[in-house]
């Protein structure tokens, strides 16, 4: 039974992937290994952990996009089997359609959802005006800079209005400065209507200055600590050089190594 | 501590504004007139008397129009060349697709794929012509068969090599499998798929002169195989340089559609910040 305030629920969930080896043989990589973890209802996590410890792989099986081997995922009290209106995925890439304006990307959701054109827009450009683009509506993602286009890959999420909004490293590709404004923005559009993010990154300074619980991952899903007790918010850069800021991140560093 | 001489700047400094770069339209069409103006020079110099000057081939094809003799040929070859082509467009695209997206159809063709590639389409006009006998079918059907083959070899690279990040970006928003296929996966692969129309167009051209000039000595290839018996060299080039202007605007017709459908990947706006 999923308890009242938890909004996403991994429950065992294992996962291999298949490798054909020579002569016909065939090696089993596990990448998540009975992994539980339980996330509340309006909480903000993010997962950290080195590159190949399975962060991007339960974020796609939460996402319903990989199937799992064993175990079972809950998201809102039902069971996860496949993609879900529940669930927007903001990629580390922004897979925008080139063809399409920011707009019509920013509404793609909606569209695959039977909305109207003209109400669809509508919400489209209001979740652009909450990233800050709504003047650049009618441009193509190439006429756009690399932050504008993962702000539109965020627009696009959050117009369908998820309960859940899954992000697999969206900063990871751009520049410190770029960086940092969009994590502010992202606090500033998660406080507005405190919705359940699962975040994905490799930077433990990220995860500090964003999250209300940080899971920290070594291998196959494995959680080698959750950091509950983070800085109360709202948050400041100028926290970032505190003693509890330092601490906390040498305390995820000391988990890592 | 040593002084660091600074250059004194100009009052009068002024942001340097980039030359207008010439269209490639504008290129084009310059690299047409030198080449028409050497073929006029060579043919005025009388260096051999099967290459008349360009004016007189021009007068040709003009003649022809006016005296009537063009149009029936012309009209019959055209009519087979787009009725071939538009059949090879839709196996080409279909089979291409079936290719890149089952490996059992992959594996199944890839053979004849490669084989049709590598053998010169002329030597199975024959055969065409034992199975379909004289007629504009058999025309038509070497176009299909000239055409073809590298419509569905590039319809199978670009749907391979299609954004399957957005396929899954599609599924993620719910989008049904199919669906994301046509509007996503297939959408993306255009440019390529187009590349292919294109390459296509050319073959297609060229199957329709070799089917008339080899099975039934109709349409613009009749006119070609008199002049020819003639030894007159006006007449020929006259046909070649028609040939040669009806696969260029077709050529230009597709590269029209494809900047109309995908104009997003055939512009090249920088980003702005």
């Amino acid at each position: 039974m999923v308890e009242r305030d938890v909004m996403v629920q991994v429950d065992r969930v294992s996962k291999s992937f298949i490798k054909h080896a020579k002569r016909g043989k065939v090696d089993v990589v596990p990448v998540l290994r009975e992994m539980s973890l339980d996330i509340h209802r309006a909480e903000f996590v993010s997962i950290v952990g080195p590159t190949g410890c399975g962060k991007t792989s339960v974020l796609r099986a939460i996402a319903g996009l990989l199937p799992i081997d064993g175990g079972r995922i809950v998201v809102d009290g039902r069971e996860v089997n496949g993609p879900g209106r529940e669930r927007a995925m903001v990629f580390q890439d922004p897979t925008l359609l080139p063809w399409a304006s920011a707009l019509d990307n920013a509404a793609f959701g909606l569209k695959q959802r039977g909305i109207r054109k003209v109400e669809r827009r509508a919400r489209a450009q209001e979740a652009l005006d909450l990233v800050g683009l709504g003047h650049r509506s009618g441009a193509l993602p190439q006429e756009l800079s690399g932050g504008m286009r993962q702000r539109v890959g965020i627009a696009r999420a959050l117009a369908v209005d998820p309960s859940v909004l899954l992000m697999d490293e969206p900063f990871g590709a751009l520049d410190e400065i770029t960086r940092r404004t969009l994590q502010d923005q992202l606090v500033r559009i998660w406080e507005q209507d405190k919705k359940t993010v699962i975040f994905i990154t490799h930077s433990v300074e990220e995860a500090l200055y964003l999250s209300d619980r940080i899971f920290v991952m070594s291998h196959a899903g494995h959680i080698i600590e959750t950091i509950s007790d983070l800085m109360p918010r709202p948050r400041t850069r100028e926290q970032e050089s505190s003693e509890e800021f330092v601490m906390l991140r040498a305390k995820i560093w000391e988990a890592l190594s | 501590m040593t002084a660091v001489e600074v250059a004194p700047t100009s009052a009068k400094a002024q942001p340097r504004i980039p030359r207008r770069k010439m269209r490639p339209i504008t290129l084009e069409v310059i690299g047409l007139a030198v080449g028409a103006l050497a073929w006029e020079i060579v043919g005025l110099a009388k260096v051999s008397r099967f290459l008349p000057p360009l004016d007189d081939v021009v007068g040709r094809i003009w003649d022809l129009l006016q005296s009537g003799q063009l149009r029936e040929p012309l009209t019959q070859s055209l009519s087979n060349l787009l009725i071939g082509y538009a059949i090879s467009v839709g196996i080409g695209v279909t089979v291409g697709t079936l290719m890149a997206v089952s490996k059992y159809v992959d594996y199944a063709l890839r053979i004849y794929v490669n084989g049709l590639m590598a053998t010169p389409s002329i030597l199975l006009v024959p055969i065409l012509y034992v199975v379909f006998g004289l007629s504009s079918f058999t025309l038509i059907a070497v176009i299909v068969l000239y055409a073809t083959v590298f419509i569905v070899a590039n319809t199978r690279s670009a749907v391979l090599g299609a954004r399957h990040d957005l396929t899954e970006m599609s599924q993620a928003f719910g989008t049904h499998p199919v669906r994301g296929f046509f509007e996503v996966t297939l959408r993306s692969a255009g440019p390529e798929i187009f590349g292919g129309l294109r390459l296509g167009m050319g073959r297609a051209v060229k199957g329709m002169f070799n089917g008339e000039l080899l099975i039934a000595v109709v349409g613009l290839a009749q006119i070609e195989r008199t002049y020819a018996g003639a030894f007159d060299a006006t007449g020929i080039l006259a046909i070649a340089l028609t040939i040669l202007i009806i696969a260029v605007a077709l050529t230009a017709a597709l590269e029209a559609l494809n900047r109309a459908l995908n104009s997003w990947a055939v512009s090249h706006s920088r980003p702005s910040s």
